[in-house]
């Protein structure tokens, strides 16, 4: 596996931001001879263009902790990856040199503005609930809630939603969210004219930011000011959550995306309380944004655009680490051999254990066979026996103990494995069939040895084809046809075994009995070979250089002369 | 085994041919032994029951219950390391084949088949194995070894990585793992080829992430370890106060930094690499040697050793402390009835 390296970089800020005009003006020069057909042309005026009220899953390269999970470790920041590495530079934050996306970790809790005026409708007992910064071990003063009786209550669709029960500001109801009976919230989807009703000052603001207008479309969330103030840094601090990864493979390709981390931990609760709060993660636009650090001392409520945003609960049950060093603490089971316990008398290698150095239980299970019955499972304390790679069990055991010795302990162990494999291979009509579409191949060579240039002593009965009647391909197409429909072999072959020079041949290749003799009439070639007369002396003839003349070589060597003049030499 | 057709009758060839194979009762129950034969043979089947017969060796589709017949055998919050016993495996692929068998004569042919069925099986493992680790020389013979884990760990972890080796270090050649796979919400079983001495459990991998050490016995106190730019760690831990809404003060890590040497960069890239927490990984090394008791001296190894009882507290990396009281009864919680 690969590993990887990062390299981390503190921002990666565009020449042109989005949403600017920049100007392009093209001239040439040459440098060398020749006429000049077009010194300049007129300047381009290129807009640039980047997401700015949403983003697409082609934008987002993952997310952390993963949506809709529910077990991540509560000291981790939520963050998420974005593929377009200088998005969060690509426009101007809440002031100058500052990222314009932020991401917030929020719960239905924090949304909760408690001021106990008018009926408590159904559903209330959320609104009761303290914001999770409310009930974190040292809980920061709230500042006063804004002047608006908000409560949970269900409306007609099943969801649920934060409105005003009374007048609040201007007697108007928030643009708030939907939440599902989970806790999960899903950010509103608006017309930017809309928010003027509910949030006069942030639809003001949004309209002054270049390319938003009154009929634009965005996901919002109303905050209330004091929760924003807790949750979102200030304008100077947003750069220290957002920075751009470089991942360095060993391959050399680099991949870049961008980071934007929660500056807020999410908050599992008390390990005594029930199931942790369901927590939002939103990443929101501050992008011309200067009003929420002056509003958020003012309460009331604030309205965000969501870009993105997805929920998970975070765990209490420590993180990765904690859990690993858990596992060795009575009365957890600890780190052991198989069988072995963590306490009690010592059986195996100085350990208690329910199992003996073979794998057998020390106290057999409960059974309703007769006699005296020992089983073990697969899994083995100690390293098993050598195995017998050339015995096969066609059928279990057990008529085979019906003759056993009174007492004698008797081994289901294989028997419940051979049944275990029986009942798996019924249990699969799938199985079954393709029991049926099984069959043998011979290893055939990939490469035929011509058989009859083969001094006929050195030539072994096995498997093969007699080659002094077929050719080399016809006798593997032979082999082959063969294997596929061993009844239709052809003329002098036998089913499998094949005769040859020396005998009949064997599918099995060279019988025990016969290798003795099959190597001493190898052994006797050999030494045929060895005690041959030597090959003649050289008859080539040799060519007086001093008389050779063009006619006697062409005489000698007509070939070479043909291809010369062939070629036009 | 395998003849030109004969004028014999077929009962006499059936028993001719069955005498060759040295068919007996033995301790694995009846046993057909025709080692003075070799088959130049190999096995075509489909790959679906290629497939079930290679996942039956790794255990795929053995019920837990024959695998840990005892509850005891694999408490909760438990590791386990076993041998895999080969005859025990080689006898479910000899059941599955039982199903086609039909009589006396199939029997015969089914012990050539037999022969060449766990050939193949055996080469296709020792191939899985290269597949897996390119420097695999394993072979069958050597012997298969596992690992079960019954944990919180699996439950939220499931896709847990698991490395061995055969060394003492990751620089040792590594054993490849030929399955690692959950039985249910909380059991993983693993299976090596060969017999590791170095098993490693890495987090599985999810990206770079940030956080904090958060110790609970100092309410909201939190900890950062300080690194340089290349990622090292270059002195004490920085420390946070986390404050009610668990906002971490990014500009007290950016001041900690600083304050040590002011050449220090005042950006985000500081402030990311002082809360990068890569993957936890937790070793297990062959640190004790025991013995079989039955085949040679047993080792006196303390009780305590693999289970010990827990302290109040636990020091961790970066100064903090694991509450393990409280850990533990949150572990319980998780895995109790209903709970998911």
């Amino acid at each position: 596996m690969a590993e990887e390296k990062y390299r981390v970089f503190a921002s990666l800020t565009p020449v042109i931001l989005s949403g600017q005009t920049a100007e392009i003006t093209a001239s040439q020069t040459l440098t060398n001879h020749g006429p000049l057909l077009h010194a300049s042309g007129p300047a381009v005026k290129v807009l640039v263009e980047g997401p700015q009220t949403s983003i697409t899953d082609d934008d987002i390269a993952g997310v952390y902790p993963a949506s809709g999970s529910t077990d991540s470790p509560d000291n981790f920041l939520p963050h998420i990856a974005l593929t377009r590495r200088t998005l969060p530079w690509e426009r101007r934050g809440p002031v100058d040199g500052t990222p314009w996306l932020a991401l917030l970790v929020v719960t239905e809790a924090d949304l909760t503005v408690r001021v106990p005026i008018g009926p408590i409708l159904a559903g209330a007992e959320r609104a009761a609930a303290l914001p999770i910064a409310a009930a974190s071990p040292a809980p920061a003063p709230k500042p006063p809630a804004a002047p608006v009786n908000n409560v949970l209550t269900h409306n007609e669709a099943g969801s649920r939603a934060l409105v005003s029960a009374a007048a609040g500001v201007g007697g108007v109801t928030p643009i708030v969210a939907d939440f599902t009976e989970t806790g999960s919230m899903a950010p509103k989807s608006v017309a930017i004219s809309e928010l003027a009703a509910t949030d006069a000052a942030t639809h003001a603001q949004l309209l002054t930011i270049p390319g938003l207008t009154n009929s634009t479309q965005i996901n919002t969330i109303a905050i209330p000011a004091a929760t924003l103030k807790e949750i979102l840094p200030v304008a100077q601090d947003l750069k220290y959550f957002c920075n751009v990864k470089e991942v360095v493979q060993d391959d050399g390709t680099d991949t870049y995306t961008a980071i934007v981390m929660s500056a807020r931990l999410p908050y599992a609760g008390d390990p005594n309380a029930n199931r942790p709060s369901t927590h939002t993660a939103l990443l929101v636009s501050l992008e011309h944004r200067e009003d929420i650090y002056t509003r958020w001392e003012k309460g009331g409520w604030i309205n965000l655009i969501v870009l993105h945003s997805w929920t998970f609960i975070p765990s209490k049950g420590g993180d990765f680490q904690e859990v690993c060093e858990m596992i060795r603490y009575r009365p957890n089971g600890g780190v052991l051999r198989f069988g072995n316990l963590p306490a009690g008398s010592r059986q195996s290698a100085g350990f208690s254990s329910l199992l003996d150095s073979s794998g057998f239980l020390l106290q057999p299970l409960d059974h309703a066979e007769a006699g005296n019955v020992t089983w073990r499972s697969p899994l083995r304390p100690f390293p098993p026996p050598p195995r017998a790679i050339l015995a096969f069990a066609v059928r279990s055991d057990p008529e085979e103990f019906a003759g056993a010795p009174a007492g004698t302990p008797l081994d289901y162990s294989h028997a419940t494995a051979f049944e275990l494999g029986k009942m798996l291979a019924l249990a699969d009509v799938g199985i079954r069939e393709d029991l049926h579409n099984i069959h043998e191949v011979l290893n055939v060579p990939a490469k035929f040895v011509d058989f009859s240039a083969i001094p006929p002593a050195l030539q072994k009965p096995y498997w093969g084809v007699d080659q002094r009647q077929q050719s080399i391909d016809q006798a593997q197409q032979s082999i082959d046809q063969g294997m596929q429909n061993p009844w239709s072999m052809g003329t002098n072959q036998s089913m499998l075994g094949v005769q040859n020079i020396v005998g009949n041949g064997q599918v099995a290749g060279i019988p025990a009995q016969n290798v003795a003799a099959q190597l001493d009439a190898a052994v006797t070639v050999v030494n045929a070979a060895a005690t041959a007369p030597a090959a003649p002396a050289n008859q080539n003839t040799p060519i007086d250089i001093g008389a050779v003349t063009e006619a006697s070589l062409a005489a000698e060597f007509p070939e070479l002369v043909n291809a010369g003049i062939a070629r036009g030499i | 085994m395998y003849q030109s057709f004969t004028t014999k009758s077929g009962a006499a060839v059936v028993a001719s041919v069955a005498a060759k194979f040295g068919v007996q009762s033995g301790p694995d129950g009846l046993e057909v032994d025709f080692s003075e034969f070799v088959f130049p043979l190999t096995v075509a089947m489909p790959q679906r029951l290629y497939d079930f017969l290679i996942g039956l060796r790794l255990l795929r589709n053995i019920p837990l219950s024959y695998l840990v017949p005892d509850a005891a055998l694999l408490p909760t919050e438990a590791i386990r390391f076993f041998h895999l016993d080969p005859t025990w495996m080689d006898r479910v692929v000899d059941g599955v084949f039982s199903v086609a068998n039909t009589g006396t004569l199939d029997m015969v042919y089914s012990a050539g088949m037999l022969a060449s069925i766990r050939l193949t099986l055996d080469n296709g493992l020792e191939a899985l194995a290269q597949q897996i680790e390119s420097t695999s020389t394993w072979k069958v013979a050597d012997g298969m070894t596992g690992m079960l884990i019954r944990s919180e760990l699996v439950r939220r972890w499931p896709n847990i990585v698991v490395r061995a080796y055969g060394g003492e270090d990751e620089a040792a050649k590594p054993v490849a793992v030929l399955r690692a796979k959950t039985l249910s919400k909380d059991v993983l079983v693993v299976v090596f080829a060969g017999m590791p001495t170095l098993v490693e459990l890495r987090e599985p991998y999810v990206g770079i992430r940030f956080g904090v050490e958060i110790d609970e016995s100092k309410g909201p106190k939190a900890y950062v370890l300080r690194r340089d730019t290349t990622g090292f760690n270059t002195g004490p831990d920085i420390q946070l106060n986390i404050t009610g809404p668990r906002v971490v003060p990014a500009r007290s890590i950016v001041l900690a930094l600083k304050a040590d040497d002011a050449r220090e960069a005042d950006d985000a890239r500081m402030v990311a690499i002082q809360l990068m927490r890569p993957p936890y990984v937790q070793r297990f090394g062959n640190a004790i040697h025991e013995t079989d008791v039955k085949g040679g001296p047993v080792v006196n190894v303390p009780e305590s050793w693999g289970s010990e009882d827990p302290p109040p507290s636990r020091p961790m990396p970066g100064g903090r402390f694991m509450n393990v009281a409280s850990l533990q009864s949150r572990i319980a919680q998780n895995l109790a009835p209903g709970k998911s």
